[in-house]
């Protein structure tokens, strides 16, 4: 978008100059179009003009990286928190969860894989009633990025067979967690259209083998 | 202001020492400067659409960051209701318990981490735990005052809260001396234990 071939040297004039009423050397780019409308209407409600909002967003981009700070990185922990929390997960300090699935799963059992069975239909639910382009690919990357204890998450697809497979692997895993864990993806997956046909549990890995369902 | 170029592509202009600047920004990140200015544009575009500002962003890098690192993990937040309901009825004193121990520790990380741990546990608490409206911290002398508001906290939720910002004041080196808590609400005044 921006290279030494396309800039442009400029001297604007004072009396049109935004900056001041000051003589400042300029040079132009070449940006996309839809950046640019995007960056007008930015520049309208915040009454500024397009001119200074450009210089604004590459001023913060720029002090940003002077700072060390990794923009890219910042928008998408960002988006990670925003997409947990519209997705109706918490932030809870995992040594109380462990302790509250492996009680419950050792007392009643049957129950609470029924309950996250529930909550993975929940989500998919909501994914998919959602305005995604794609609900199943943003729920499988929302799940990767909410599951960062473990080691491995995948969700691929053969397109030639039609066959999901789910696969969870962390060594510390505990046989509980991965059972009801796979009982959410299980709730998810039925809820996105697949039948599950084959599924295992141990410690520290679980897998799910689903079909898509005819319609 | 803007000059048409192709099909999809305007020339926009900017001051000469913007363009130095990123010169520089993109030498520096080894990436080609058309490169490097794209994405600072759509960076900072994304980030502006989902209302954050620079410092906000800022903020939830080192948030996440902070959390990932301290023993947090994300859960269903319909499956936790579900397990708390279950278990708190049955052992109420030993899941508080259990959440005051989690406070401790992370009280206790965040002591080493930070320069002003009350502070950073009050920012945490407001980026990551979404059902909270309000979180007030006020530090004045040796004392330290702790308030949150939620509308939709339970009860049993809102005593889990008092007791994880207890351990975790614990670990940062304070005491409760006084506490006021009702649905949704919770008040805490804490002073500085002798060393």
């Amino acid at each position: 978008m921006l290279s030494e071939g396309i800039l442009k040297n400029e001297v604007s004039s004072p009396l049109k100059s935004e900056l001041n009423m000051v003589k400042v050397k300029r040079k132009t780019f070449a940006a996309r179009e839809d950046f640019l409308n995007h960056l007008g209407k930015i520049a309208e409600r915040k009454g500024l003009t397009l001119y200074n909002t450009v210089n604004d967003i590459f001023q913060l981009f720029i002090n940003a990286e002077q700072l060390g700070v990794n923009l890219e990185k910042t928008v998408e922990q960002q988006e990670l928190l925003e997409n947990a929390r519209t997705s109706g997960f918490i932030l809870v300090p995992e040594i109380i969860w462990y302790d509250l699935i492996d009680e419950a799963y050792r007392n009643q059992k049957k129950q609470t894989l029924q309950k996250w069975f529930q909550a993975g239909q929940w989500i998919a639910k909501r994914y998919r009633s959602s305005d995604f382009k794609d609900p199943f690919e943003a729920f499988k990357v929302n799940m990767q990025s909410f599951t960062w204890k473990v080691s491995e998450f995948t969700l691929q697809r053969d397109e030639e067979t039609g066959i999901l497979n789910f696969r969870l692997v962390g060594p510390r895993l505990s046989e509980s967690h991965a059972a009801l864990f796979t009982a959410l993806m299980k709730g998810a997956l039925q809820e996105f259209g697949y039948r599950i046909v084959g599924s295992d549990v141990s410690f520290g890995d679980a897998w799910i083998r689903a079909k898509e369902m005819e319609t | 202001m803007t000059k048409r170029i192709g099909r999809d592509r305007r020339l926009v202009p900017i001051p000469e020492e913007l363009v130095q600047s990123l010169l520089k920004g993109a030498s520096r990140e080894g990436k080609p400067l058309n490169q490097f200015v794209e994405d600072a544009l759509r960076l900072v575009l994304n980030s502006l659409s989902m209302g954050y500002s620079y410092q906000e962003l800022a903020r939830v890098l080192e948030t996440v960051q902070t959390q990932k690192a301290s023993g947090m993990t994300l859960v269903p937040v319909q499956v936790l209701k579900y397990l708390e309901s279950k278990v708190y009825p049955v052992e109420p004193e030993a899941l508080q318990t259990e959440w005051f121990k989690a406070g401790l520790w992370y009280g206790k990380y965040l002591k080493e981490k930070f320069s002003k741990p009350a502070e950073v546990l009050a920012e945490l608490l407001e980026v990551t735990r979404w059902e909270l409206d309000e979180v007030d911290v006020k530090e004045e002398s040796s004392a330290v005052k702790f308030r949150c508001v939620s509308a939709i906290l339970s009860l049993e939720e809102t005593l889990f809260l008092k007791k994880f910002v207890e351990g975790s004041m614990q670990g940062l080196g304070y005491k409760l001396i006084k506490e006021d808590l009702v649905k949704g609400i919770i008040f805490l005044e804490f002073k500085a234990e002798a060393e």
